[in-house]
C-alpha cells in the first residue's frame, strides 16, 4: 500500500509544479514584456547600465600589434550565422591591415567557438582575456551567448561590441559593452508597423519559438506594439526549434482566419513551418524578424518560388540596396568569400570597422580610452546605415524590411526610429 | 473547436503517428527477442534520413534522380539497404560480444552507440539543417488539407507494418523469430538459427527506422540534423512500451496514439509548450498502472 | 565520535588553507601558466565532476540502479538555492549590519546549499518512487525523461530567467576552491562511510541480486529510494555551488550530455568504485580541457576544434570499456596505498593474478538472454 500513498505524493507535486509553470507562463503574457518583469524605464536601464563596476584588471594588451577577441557560434547549431560573422570580421581586418593598419600596427584577431553554449561562451572569453589579452571583443551573435560573454568582458574592463545581439539586456550589462545593431523592440514593432501600414493587415496570429529568449521577446513586443496600432492577435502559440511537426499548431491558427502570421523564430525552423502552413492550405503572407536572415531559409522551405515566396522579415541592411557603401561592401565580400554578405556579415563588417575608428581616436592601446571612443561614435557611415551610439549603448539607426523572392531577399522599404526607440527601448528583459 | 479543426488534427497526428509505429516496431521486435532496448534505433532513423538527404543533394549521374517516382523508390530503398547494414554492424560489434553480458551492461554499450552515430553524423555532416529539396502539392478533402506527401507516406508506412505482420505470421522466418521470443532455449534446442534470426530481426528493425526516416525527410521535408532521431527515438520507445513492448500491432497502435495526442496537445494554446513532456508522462503512468502495456500480457517475473 | 568531528576540522582546515594559498597563487600570478582560466578548467570543475561522479556512483555503481537524470537533480539544486539566493536571501543580507556581512554571506550561503541539497533530495525521492516498479532499462528512460523535463521546465519557468539564462546570483561561493574541495570531500566520506557500515552490504545486496536480497529480508525498496536520496542530494548542493560561483546557470548547463557523461565517468572508473568514480572525473574533465588547448585541425573540408571529438571519445569510451572491461579501471576496487603496494611488490611475476571478480552489474541477476 505504501507505493499508492508515495504515488499520490508523486501527483501532487507534479500538478504543483505544472500549475506554476502555468501561472508564470500566463502572467508572462499577460504583464507583456519578455521575462514577465513589466516595463522597465529608460532611466532604470541606465542606472543598471552605469551601476557595473570593473572589478578586476586584465592582463595588459600587447603593445606591439592589435590583438582582437572573436567569440561566436563556429561549429554550433547556429554556425551559419558564426559563419558570417567571422567574414564579416576577416574582411574589415584584411582591409585594414592592407591600408597600413591601426595606429600604424597590424591588427591580428583571435576566434574562439561557443557551440551555442553558454558556460562556453564564458569559458572562451574568460581565455581571450587572460591567455590571448585582447584589446577588446567583438561577440556573440545570440543574446542569450551574449548575455554570458558580456559580464566578463565588464568585470575585466574590457570593451565588447556585440555586431548582432538585439535583445535589450545585452548593454545593460555595463558600460563597457556595445552594440552595433537596433534592439527587438524596435525590431518588432517595424514589422507591427508594416503589417498595419503598409499590408493593410488586421488580424495576426503569432508562433514563436518557445525555447529562445530572442523569438519570445519579439513574440511579445510585437503583441504590443501592433495592439496599439489597432491591430488584433488572433492567437499566440509556441514551438521548439528540434519539432518536426508543427501542423497542430497552425491547423489552431488556421481555424481563425488571420491575415498574416508573425513567426519571430530562426530560419531552421521557418522554412518548414511555411511548408506545412502552405500545405494546409493557409495562403496568407508570413513574417519574421531578422533570425530569417539565411541563405538556408528558402532552401528549408523546398527551395525557391514555393512556400516561403513573398513573404516579409526585418533586417538590418538590403544587399540590393542601389547605395554605393552597400554595393563596394558585397562586391568585396563576393570576391573574397564568393557569396552574397547577409546581414550578419554586414554587422560584424560594421563592428570591426567601428571598433577600429575608436581604436585610431583613442591613439594609445588603452582599454579605458577605447571604451569613450567607441560611446563617443557619432553618425560612423556604416554599411548598415549611419551609426551613431547612443547612451544605452545601442545603436540608432533605421531597420529594412525584406522580401523573399526567389532565391534573393529584395527591398521593400526602410523604416526609420522616429518615436520608436525612446518608447520601445524604455521597455526592457530582466 | 469546429469539427473539421478536430479532424485536420486527427489526420496530423495519424501521420507523426505512424512515423512512431515504424520506429517502434523496430525497438518492439528487438526487446522481444532479447530483451534489450536498442538505444541507437533512433540514430538508424537519422541515418535513413541523411541518405535521403544525400541522394537528393547531388546529381548521382542521374541514378537517383528524385524528380521521377522510380527516383525516389530507388532512394527509399538504398536509405533501407544502408540502415539495413547499419543495424547489422551495430549488432555484429556491440552487442554480439555481450550476448551473455548482464543487462545493465548492453544497456550502457547502446546508449554509447546511440552517441556515438549522434556524433559521428555531428563530425561527418556538421550541425546545420539539411533539407531535400522537394514540395508537394495539397489536396484538400472537405475541410481536411493533406499534402500528396503525408498520403504517400501513410499508405507506405501502413503496407510496410501490414508487410511485416504478414513476415512474422506466415513465413518460416518469422515463425523462427516467434519461437526465439517465446523460449530462446527451447528455441535454440530445436534447431532454431537464433544468430541468424537475431541478425535478421535487427536488419529488419533497421530498415523499417531507416525508411522512415528517409520519408520524414522526402516527404515532410523535415530538417536533418545530427539530434534529428533522438526525441523520436524516444517517443517511439514510448510508443513500444504504451503498445506493450514485445507486441508489434501493439507498437503500431501505441505509436498512433501517441500521434494523436500530441497533435492534440499542440494545437492547445497554452499547453503546446510541453508537448514534449507528454511522451514520458505518458510513460510514467503506463509502467506504473499497467506495466504490460495496452495489448501486452502480464508476464510473471522468474526468480 | 570525538575523533570524527576532529578529522572533519582537520579537513576543513586543510581545505580552507589550500584555498589561501591557490588565492594567492592565482592573483599574484606566481606561476604564468596559472591563470583564472586554468584554475576554473583544472581545478575546479574537476572537483565539480567528482563530486557528481561520485554521488552518480552512489546510485549507478553500488546500488546498481540505472540513472541517466543527474543533470537533473544537479539542475534542481543550482535553480533553486539560486531562486531562494536572489528571491529572499539578498535582501535579508542587505539588513545585515557591515561588520557582520561576511558571516551572515557564510550563513546564508550555506543555506543555500541546504536548500539546493533539499530540494534535489526530494526529487530524488520522487525519482526513487518509480523504481519500485521500474527496473534496469526502464528505469534508465524513466530518468531519461525526469532529466529532460526538469530542464524543459527550468526552460519555461520566467521566475528563473527561463532561456536566457537565470542571471544576478550573488557569487557567495567567490574563489570556490574551499567549497567544491569541501563538498567533493564530504561526498567522498559520505560514500565510503556507508559502504563500511551495515548498510552498505545491504546497497551492494541490492545490486548483486535483488530478489534474493528480499528474500534475505534486506528492505530492498528502502535502500533504493535512499540511494536516490542520497546522490541526488550531493548532485544538488554541487548544483548550488555552481550558480553561486558562476552568478548564472543556463538550462543548456543541464542537458542530457552531462548526465551521458557523468555516467561515462562512472563506468570508467568502475561501477561501485568510490576512488575509481574519482580519479575518472576529475581525468576525463582534465583531458577535455586539453583537448581544447591543441590546435584547430581540418577535416572534411571543415574546421574543428580537438574537443569537439570528446562527446565522440566519451561514447567510444563507453562501448570499448563495456566490451572489453565491463568492471571498469579499478572494478570494484579501491585504490589505497595497500593496494598500491601490492601492485607495486606483484608487477615483475605477473603469473600470480588474484582470483577474478565476477561482473555482476545487473539490477536483476538476470542475465541477457542466451542459449
Amino acid at each position: 500500500m505504501t507505493w499508492r500513498k508515495w504515488l499520490l505524493w508523486l501527483i501532487a507535486v507534479a500538478i504543483i509544479m505544472t500549475l506554476s509553470a502555468c501561472t508564470s507562463r500566463s502572467g508572462g503574457s499577460a504583464g507583456g514584456a519578455a521575462g514577465g518583469s513589466g516595463t522597465v524605464n529608460p532611466s532604470a536601464r541606465l542606472a543598471k547600465r552605469n551601476a557595473a563596476k570593473v572589478e578586476q584588471s586584465a592582463p595588459e594588451p600587447d603593445q606591439d600589434r592589435i590583438v582582437i577577441g572573436v567569440y561566436a557560434d563556429l561549429t554550433g547549431d547556429n554556425s551559419t550565422f558564426g559563419e558570417e560573422t567571422r567574414n564579416g570580421v576577416t574582411l574589415a581586418v584584411e582591409e585594414v591591415n592592407r591600408a597600413g593598419g591601426v595606429l600604424g600596427k597590424q591588427v591580428v584577431v583571435r576566434f574562439e567557438d561557443t557551440r551555442s553554449d553558454p558556460q562556453q561562451a564564458r569559458n572562451v572569453v574568460t581565455k581571450l582575456i587572460q591567455q590571448e589579452r585582447v584589446l577588446a571583443v567583438i561577440g556573440e551573435v545570440a543574446s542569450t551567448m551574449s548575455l554570458a560573454g558580456g559580464p566578463i568582458c565588464q568585470q575585466y574592463g574590457v570593451p565588447m561590441i556585440s555586431p548582432s545581439s538585439t535583445n535589450p539586456a545585452v548593454t545593460d550589462q555595463g558600460n563597457y559593452i556595445f552594440r552595433v545593431c537596433f534592439t527587438d523592440p524596435f525590431q518588432s514593432y517595424v514589422m507591427a508597423k508594416f503589417l498595419a501600414e503598409h499590408l493593410k493587415v488586421k488580424r495576426v496570429a503569432i508562433l514563436y519559438d518557445n525555447s529562445s529568449d530572442y523569438s519570445k521577446g519579439l513574440a511579445e513586443f510585437f503583441q504590443e506594439s501592433f495592439r496599439k496600432m489597432g491591430g488584433e492577435i488572433t492567437d499566440v502559440l509556441s514551438y521548439k526549434p528540434q519539432d518536426t511537426d508543427f501542423r497542430s499548431q497552425l491547423t489552431t491558427i488556421r481555424a481563425k482566419n488571420p491575415d498574416a502570421i508573425y513567426i519571430p523564430g530562426y530560419y531552421k525552423s521557418v522554412g518548414l513551418i511555411a511548408r506545412q502552413a502552405r500545405e494546409l492550405g493557409i495562403k496568407v503572407p508570413l513574417a519574421g524578424g531578422d533570425g530569417w536572415s539565411s541563405p538556408k531559409l528558402v532552401e528549408g522551405a523546398g527551395g525557391p518560388g514555393k512556400a516561403i515566396e513573398g513573404c516579409y522579415f526585418s533586417d538590418h541592411y538590403a544587399p540590393d540596396d542601389p547605395a554605393p557603401q552597400i554595393q563596394e561592401f558585397v562586391k568585396k565580400y563576393r570576391q573574397r568569400f564568393g557569396q552574397t554578405p547577409g546581414g550578419l556579415a554586414a554587422l560584424a563588417y560594421d563592428a570591426a570597422r567601428v571598433l577600429f575608428a575608436a581604436i585610431e581616436k583613442a591613439g594609445k592601446l588603452d582599454r579605458a580610452a577605447i571604451r569613450n571612443a567607441i560611446a563617443n561614435t557619432r553618425n560612423f557611415p556604416g554599411v548598415t546605415g549611419v551609426i551613431t551610439i547612443n547612451e544605452f549603448g545601442d545603436a540608432d539607426k533605421s531597420a529594412v524590411v525584406l522580401q523573399v523572392r526567389g532565391n534573393r531577399f529584395v527591398f521593400v522599404t526602410r523604416i526609420t526610429p522616429e518615436t520608436a526607440t525612446t518608447a520601445a527601448s524604455a521597455r526592457q528583459v530582466k | 473547436m469546429e469539427l473539421s479543426t478536430i479532424a485536420q488534427q486527427l489526420v496530423n497526428g495519424i501521420q507523426s503517428g505512424a512515423i512512431y509505429a515504424l520506429i517502434a516496431v523496430g525497438y518492439t521486435m528487438v526487446y522481444g527477442i532479447l530483451r534489450m532496448i536498442n538505444f541507437a534505433h533512433g540514430e538508424v532513423y537519422m541515418v535513413g534520413a541523411l541518405v535521403a538527404w544525400l541522394g537528393t543533394s547531388r546529381d548521382w549521374y542521374g541514378v537517383v534522380s528524385h524528380s521521377s517516382t522510380g527516383g525516389l523508390v530507388l532512394l527509399i530503398a538504398t536509405a533501407m539497404l544502408v540502415c539495413m547494414t547499419l543495424g547489422v554492424l551495430i549488432e555484429r560489434l556491440a552487442y554480439r560480444p555481450l550476448r551473455h553480458a548482464p543487462r545493465l551492461i548492453v544497456l550502457i554499450t547502446a546508449i554509447g552507440m546511440s552517441f556515438l552515430l549522434q556524433n559521428l553524423a555531428l563530425i561527418l555532416f556538421g550541425a546545420d539543417p539539411k533539407t531535400v529539396p522537394l514540395t508537394w502539392r495539397t489536396v484538400q478533402l472537405g475541410g481536411i488539407s493533406v499534402s500528396l506527401g503525408q498520403l504517400v507516406l501513410l499508405i507506405a508506412s501502413l503496407s510496410f507494418m501490414a508487410g511485416l505482420q504478414l513476415l512474422v505470421k506466415r513465413t518460416q522466418f518469422g515463425r523462427a523469430m516467434r519461437a526465439v521470443s517465446e523460449d530462446f532455449q527451447a528455441a535454440a534446442l530445436m534447431g532454431v538459427p537464433y544468430d541468424r534470426v537475431i541478425v535478421g530481426t535487427f536488419a529488419i528493425g533497421a530498415a523499417l527506422a531507416g525508411a522512415g526516416g528517409a520519408m520524414t525527410a522526402i516527404f515532410v521535408g523535415a530538417p536533418v540534423t545530427p539530434t534529428f532521431g533522438f526525441m523520436p527515438g524516444v517517443k517511439a520507445f514510448v510508443s513500444a512500451v504504451l503498445g506493450g513492448i514485445g507486441n508489434i500491432p501493439g507498437a503500431v497502435l501505441g505509436g498512433l496514439l501517441l500521434g494523436v495526442i500530441e497533435a492534440l496537445v499542440g494545437g492547445h494554446p497554452t499547453l503546446s509548450p510541453f508537448r514534449d513532456a507528454i511522451a514520458f508522462c505518458l510513460l510514467i503512468a503506463v509502467l506504473l498502472f499497467r506495466p504490460a502495456g495496452l495489448l501486452g500480457r502480464a508476464v510473471q517475473e522468474k526468480v | 565520535m570525538v575523533r570524527q568531528i576532529f578529522w572533519c576540522g582537520v579537513a576543513i582546515a586543510i581545505c580552507w588553507a589550500l584555498d589561501r594559498l591557490l588565492q594567492a597563487a592565482v592573483y599574484g600570478q606566481w606561476f604564468g601558466w596559472l591563470t583564472d582560466y586554468t584554475y576554473r578548467a583544472f581545478i575546479l570543475v574537476p572537483l565539480l565532476f567528482i563530486t557528481l561522479a561520485v554521488s552518480l556512483n552512489l546510485i549507478n555503481g553500488i546500488t546498481g540502479q540505472f540513472s541517466l537524470g543527474h543533470a537533473g537533480f544537479f539542475a534542481v539544486g543550482a535553480y533553486l538555492s539560486a531562486g531562494f539566493s536572489v528571491y529572499f536571501a539578498s535582501g535579508w543580507l542587505a539588513q545585515v549590519p557591515p561588520a557582520w556581512q561576511g558571516v551572515a554571506q557564510f550563513g546564508l550561503l550555506l543555506m543555500a546549499a541546504l536548500i539546493g541539497a533539499g530540494a534535489a533530495a526530494l526529487f530524488g525521492l520522487i525519482v526513487g518512487i518509480p523504481t519500485l516498479r521500474l527496473r534496469g532499462d526502464y528505469l534508465a528512460i524513466a530518468t531519461l525523461g525526469f532529466g529532460e523535463i526538469v530542464r524543459v521546465l527550468f526552460e519555461n519557468l520566467d521566475l528563473f530567467g527561463a532561456q536566457r539564462g537565470f542571471t544576478g546570483i550573488p557569487t557567495w561561493v567567490g574563489f570556490g576552491f574551499f567549497w567544491y574541495a569541501l563538498l567533493a570531500m564530504g561526498c567522498i566520506a559520505v560514500s565510503r562511510n556507508l559502504l563500511k557500515s551495515t548498510h552498505g552490504l545491504a546497497f551492494l545486496s541490492v545490486r548483486e541480486d535483488e530478489t534474493a536480497a528480499e528474500v534475505m529480508g534486506v528492505p530492498t525498496t528502502y535502500y533504493k529510494v535512499a540511494a536516490f536520496v542520497i546522490g541526488a542530494m550531493f548532485a544538488g548542493a554541487a548544483g548550488a555551488l555552481l550558480a553561486h560561483r558562476e552568478g548564472s546557470i543556463y538550462p543548456v548547463d543541464f542537458k542530457l550530455d552531462i548526465s551521458i557523461v557523468v555516467v561515462t565517468m562512472v563506468v570508467l572508473g568502475g561501477q561501485g568504485s568510490i576512488t575509481g568514480s574519482v580519479l575518472a572525473g576529475a581525468g576525463l574533465k582534465m583531458l577535455e580541457e586539453l583537448l581544447r588547448l591543441l590546435p584547430v585541425v581540418t577535416l572534411f573540408g571543415r574546421e574543428f576544434q580537438p574537443s569537439d571529438f570528446r562527446m565522440l571519445a566519451f561514447a567510444l569510451v563507453l562501448i570499448l570499456m563495456m566490451i572489453f572491461r565491463p568492471q571498469g579501471l579499478l572494478g570494484h576496487r579501491e585504490l589505497s596505498w595497500a593496494t598500491l603496494r601490492r601492485w607495486l611488490s606483484r608487477s615483475p611475476k605477473r603469473a600470480s593474478v588474484p582470483p577474478a571478480e565476477t561482473p555482476s552489474l545487473s539490477s536483476e541477476g538476470e542475465q541477457m538472454r542466451q542459449p
